[in-house]
Formats: structure tokens, C-alpha cells, sequence
């Protein structure tokens, strides 16, 4: 295994995903975030092992060597197989692994980097959106809501998902697309076990989850037409500066402000 | 003979603030009692426990605290439980992060809190959901799919102990989980699995009981080193955010003059800022300020409305917020009611004194960055 933070074996699996509004199969960009976030560690393309597990190749692979992929090996896995032993197995000995969060347009689950992090023994940091090498470990800057961001590390070999708000550099030109090459890799294949899920086409909005309830029919309209107070603190008397204490005080005291 | 039922002269009814007579169908008040007996009737209290026998199984949630409090995918994952537990099936919290609120309104009948797991380390906090998984014995482990923690702990713990997993589900039944898949082309459906995480407005959280809300006295019993370190984390300043991601928001409605002074306001307490309709259409603020039904929809923890009387437009886009301080110089107002914190004054005049109270206490905290 190479520990070396100038050369790392940075691994990227990549799937195919569908345009988000018309339904036509094309590159992930969860993946090209991925793909954005190994490319900022090494100087060019030919370092990054692009690999896709799939049973049969698609035009969509096509779009990531657009985007400045030189070759992706494609794991030739069968059908309704288990793709996850087929890229750990490519993955062993890499110092990083980087995916998507989540696909676009296979299970949508984001389980994959998970099971292959558990499945090679390697911590995960998830949410990246920047990504730097030190020697023996890696350091992401991961995206938390709010505005907030919060700086991590561990050691390599280690699992990194690309946050779906990360900046993505790559540019899509037609001559990368043509120059780039595919690769068939022999993979070992694992019977996976039957999916418990099954899919039904989309006939209705999903219905939420609510509590059966045995109020009476007033009642329920009361809580329609009514705003419901509350309760909260009225401060009408005072001056205006201790009006202002208070609100500052109120801020404080819930720890919404550290001054 | 007629069929009508016949009115009884003698209803209930109350005499409002105006002195008339006001019939409400289903009201159990004395005839002729006081407007103000009825409009208090407490409308939380007294909500019947849920579960009124001995627990034999449970669902364990797991959560994680924002600043003491249950955000409101954590209480959304516990009313699912709730209302998927039987009769004799409790609910029992996990909550990662100190814990300062009550979660029995919430549904939640035994609480455990861990409140020292506040940094990254969802290694050793998947070994303590394991560790209550092996003790407890819960029926399903549900969680909120929000990227990260929750999400991140869940597949985490699945993967680990090599449990059945159900992500981003977005309708929930007693039996079943669905979620999309092929990028929400197709659902997918499966029987109800190990571990469930919730997407965003799968579950009502407004429930008709309470849970019971017992601490238990529990801790784990190792304490093994987390693969993670934390370097802290630091916020981008609310004002180069937008509105919608924003965690504090100064707004302004029609009582406020002093743009200067106001913009001075946001400024010094690092908000995003945020107007009502009326403030847009005076062309004061622009249109991607705007809150409410025709503007945006936030969901920040704080949220400061100056001089906004709160048309329901402008409560609806505001509902997801956490901590709601109106200034309003009516005191009737419909913000009145929903604000935590209300201050009556004018809005130029508490601008003005928050600005100089806030630059007090910026200067004598100098340390303390931000």
C-alpha cells in the first residue's frame, strides 16, 4: 500500500445517472463533484482510477470522459448483482476513495460509499467540500446547514463523499469525450441477494405519516382559524434600553449569540 | 310533525369583548360565562398519554441536539415512531448533544441523553447505538435523513452491524417504507426495515397524546477512540448567505423608517436580512428579501421582526423558525402571538438601543471572534 501524499491511488467510482427533468440518462453530478474534488489533489487525470460496476456500458460513461477522464475501467458485473464487492476489490490499496453522495437514477440510496468504507475497513468523511492530503491522513472541509463548515480529518487509506454543494471545475468538452477510452475489467462476481424492494410507478404525491385523531369536528376547526399562542413573553413596560437588554439577554440565554 | 331538530334557546354561549351574545357550537361553557374563560382553554396541556401499559418492545430514535434544542426533523422522527408504536411499544430517544428541552410533547416516552457527544465521532456513537441495540432490543431504529449527522450515523450503524436500511423515505404506512429511486422516476417500496431514515415532510408532527418523557439513567459502557478528528467549526457571516439558509434573520415590515439604522442592526449582529410584503412593495428592500407566502420560506433559529405586524402570509413563511422576537408597537398583532419574545415599543427607537447594547457587549467579549 503506497502512503505517499505526492502520488496517492485515488480511486473514484462512478455510476450513471438521469437528467433530473427530462429522464435521460447522463453523468452523475454528485460523481463529477467526486471526480472535481480527487482532480484538485493531483495534477492531471491519468492519476485518478475512474472506475464504473455496471452490467452493460452506457453512452452516459461517455459524459465523465468529457469532463477530462482519460480511460474508466468498467467492472463487469451481472445483472441485479451486488456492485459493492466488485469495487472493493478494485479499491483495495487505495489511499483514497471518493464518491458522490448519492446517485442520481440507480437506487438513490447513498449507501455504497458506507458498505465499501465497512467492507475495506476504512473511516469515512462525509460531506466534503474541500479536500486536502497531509502525510498519513486526509482533511475535508465538510458542509454542515446554516453556513456553518467544520474541518476534519483521519488518516488514509479513508472514504470521502463529495458534497453535492461542492464547486464543481470541470468543464464538458466534446474532444475529451473522443479522445477517452473505456476499459472491460474481469470482475469477481458475488450472487447478491434478492432486492426487498420493489418499484411502482409514481401515481400519487407521497401521503405523510399522521396520527389518527378523535377530535371533534369544532375542535378541529378552532385550530385551523386560530393562531395558536405561544405563550411567549410581552415586555410593554421599561425603557427602551432595558427593552433592548431583554432581547439581548433572550439571545444569550438560548445561545444564539457569543458576546 | 317537522323532522328539524329543534334549537335550544338556552345554548351555551359567550358574551364577547363587545358585549354581545356569541353561540359556538361544541363549547362546554356555562351559558352566559365570560368571553376570556373560553379563549383561554389551554389547547396543549392535558393531551392523554400514549402509552398507558407497560412497555414490552420499543423504536429507538436517534437525534442529535442543535444548541439544547430537537430540530425539527428529530421531532418529526420521534412522532413517526409514536405513531407507529403499538399499545405496548415505547419510544425511546438517543439524543447525541445536550438536551434541554422536554421531548414528551414531542412523543418520546424514555429519553436517554448523551450529552457529551458533541464533536464528529459517528464511529464511537454508531457502538453506542449498537450498544442500546443489543440492550434494548428495539423493533426499528428511526432517524431523519439529513445528510449529516443523522443520515451520516444511520448508514453508518447499518453498514456496521449489517442491518436492513431503508434511506430517504418519503412515506411511511405501519407496514411499509417508500422512497424514490432513479432519480424520483419510480418508487420503490419495501416491508418496513431495521433502520428507517426519514426524509424531510414524511411525518405529521403534530400528535393528539404525549409521550411519557422518563430520563433513563444510562451511559455507555466504553469509551473507545473515535478514527475522526474535529478542527471545530466555523460560520460563514448570515449575510453573504441567503435567506433561506440563513441562521439569523433581522426583518423589517412597515414600522421601520430608519433604513441606515436598520442595515446598521444587521450589520452588527452578522444577520441576513429580510423584509415583509409591504416593505418590499414600498420598494425598500428587493424582492429576494421578502418573507412569506409570496417570498421565501425560512427556517433560521433566530428571527427578528421589527415593525411587522404578521399577516398569515408572512407567519407561513416563518414557521420553521426557532426563536421569534417581534418589536411591534401594537400589542395585538398576530406576530405578538407568535413571537417567544415580544418588545412594544417603536422599532426606530429599540433598533437604535440594540445597536449600542450590542456594541457594548461586542467590545467587552473582544475575544470571542465572530
Amino acid at each position: 500500500m503506497t502512503q505517499n501524499a505526492s502520488h496517492p491511488r485515488i480511486v473514484v467510482p462512478v455510476s450513471t445517472g438521469l437528467h433530473p427533468v427530462s429522464g435521460a440518462p447522463r453523468w452523475s453530478r454528485n460523481d463529477a463533484r467526486a471526480l472535481g474534488l480527487a482532480r484538485s489533489l493531483v495534477s492531471s487525470f491519468a492519476d485518478i482510477h475512474v472506475v464504473h460496476a455496471a452490467a452493460a456500458r452506457t453512452e452516459a460513461l461517455d459524459d465523465y470522459l468529457a469532463l477530462g477522464v482519460r480511460h474508466i475501467d468498467v467492472l463487469d458485473v451481472a445483472p441485479g448483482a451486488d456492485i459493492v464487492p466488485a469495487l472493493a476489490d478494485y479499491a483495495r490499496g487505495a489511499d483514497l476513495i471518493i464518491c458522490g453522495m448519492r446517485a442520481e437514477g440507480q437506487e438513490d440510496s447513498g449507501m455504497v460509499p458506507y458498505l465499501l468504507a465497512q467492507r475495506l475497513d476504512m473511516p469515512l468523511l462525509p460531506g466534503a467540500l474541500e479536500l486536502g492530503m497531509e502525510d498519513g491522513g486526509a482533511g475535508i472541509v465538510q458542509f454542515l446547514p446554516k453556513g456553518r463548515r467544520r474541518r476534519i480529518e483521519t488518516r488514509s487509506p479513508c472514504v470521502i463523499t463529495a458534497h453535492p454543494m461542492a464547486p464543481l471545475a470541470l468543464k464538458y468538452a466534446h474532444a475529451n469525450k473522443r479522445q477517452g477510452r473505456l476499459d472491460t475489467v474481469r470482475a469477481g462476481v458475488e450472487p447478491g441477494a434478492a432486492s426487498p424492494w420493489t418499484t411502482v410507478p409514481i401515481q400519487a404525491r407521497p401521503v405523510r405519516l399522521a396520527a389518527r385523531e378523535k377530535r371533534s369536528g369544532h375542535a378541529r376547526m378552532l385550530s385551523a382559524t386560530t393562531t395558536a399562542s405561544r405563550a411567549g413573553t410581552v415586555m410593554d413596560q421599561g425603557s427602551t434600553q432595558e427593552k433592548a437588554v431583554a432581547v439581548l439577554t433572550y439571545l444569550r440565554k438560548h445561545g444564539l449569540i457569543d458576546y | 310533525m317537522s323532522q328539524h331538530r329543534r334549537i335550544d334557546p338556552r345554548r351555551p354561549f359567550v358574551i364577547t369583548a363587545l358585549g354581545r351574545k356569541r353561540y359556538a357550537l361544541g363549547q362546554a361553557c356555562l351559558s352566559g360565562a365570560d368571553a376570556g374563560a373560553a379563549a383561554t382553554a389551554p389547547s396543549d396541556a392535558g393531551k392523554p398519554l400514549r402509552l398507558q401499559q407497560p412497555a414490552s418492545s420499543c423504536i429507538l430514535v436517534a437525534a442529535h441536539t442543535d444548541r439544547g434544542l430537537l430540530p425539527l426533523d428529530a421531532q418529526q422522527a420521534i412522532a413517526a415512531a409514536a405513531i407507529l408504536a403499538g399499545p405496548q411499544c415505547a419510544v425511546l430517544l438517543a439524543a447525541f448533544g445536550p438536551l434541554a428541552e422536554d421531548a414528551a410533547p414531542y412523543g418520546a416516552d424514555q429519553v436517554i441523553a448523551l450529552a457529551d457527544a458533541t464533536a464528529f465521532q459517528p464511529d464511537a456513537e454508531a457502538d453506542v447505538l449498537a450498544e442500546l441495540r443489543r440492550q434494548y432490543r428495539p423493533t426499528h431504529i428511526i432517524m431523519a435523513d439529513n445528510d449529516i449527522p443523522d443520515g451520516d450515523l444511520g448508514r453508518r450503524l447499518a453498514a456496521r452491524q449489517d442491518l436492513s436500511i431503508a434511506t430517504h423515505v418519503v412515506e411511511l404506512t405501519p407496514d411499509t417504507a417508500t422512497a424514490y429511486q432513479k432519480q424520483k422516476s419510480v418508487y420503490a417500496r419495501r416491508p418496513l426495515s431495521e433502520v428507517i431514515l426519514l426524509d424531510a415532510e414524511c411525518v405529521d408532527a403534530r400528535l393528539p397524546f404525549a409521550g411519557r418523557g422518563e430520563t433513563l439513567d444510562w451511559a455507555p459502557s466504553g469509551n473507545p477512540a473515535s478514527r475522526y478528528q474535529d478542527r471545530g467549526v466555523t460560520a460563514v457571516p448570515a449575510s453573504h448567505l441567503s435567506l433561506e439558509e440563513a441562521d439569523f434573520i433581522v426583518s423589517a415590515g412597515n414600522g421601520v423608517h430608519d433604513l441606515d439604522g436598520f442595515h446598521a442592526l444587521a450589520g452588527a449582529l452578522g444577520a441576513a436580512v429580510g423584509a415583509s410584503r409591504v416593505a418590499v412593495d414600498d420598494g425598500r428592500f428587493t424582492r429576494e428579501q421578502q418573507v412569506g407566502a409570496t417570498g421565501k420560506t425560512v427556517a433560521s433559529s433566530v428571527y427578528i421582526a421589527l415593525g411587522i405586524s404578521g399577516a398569515v402570509q408572512h407567519l407561513q413563511g416563518i414557521k420553521d423558525c426557532r426563536h421569534v422576537i417581534a418589536v411591534n408597537t401594537d400589542a395585538s398583532a398576530p406576530m405578538i402571538k407568535r413571537a417567544d419574545l415580544s418588545v412594544i415599543d417603536d422599532a426606530q427607537a429599540i433598533m437604535r438601543a440594540l445597536l449600542a447594547e450590542v456594541g457594548t457587549a461586542r467590545r467587552q467579549a473582544p475575544e470571542s471572534g465572530s
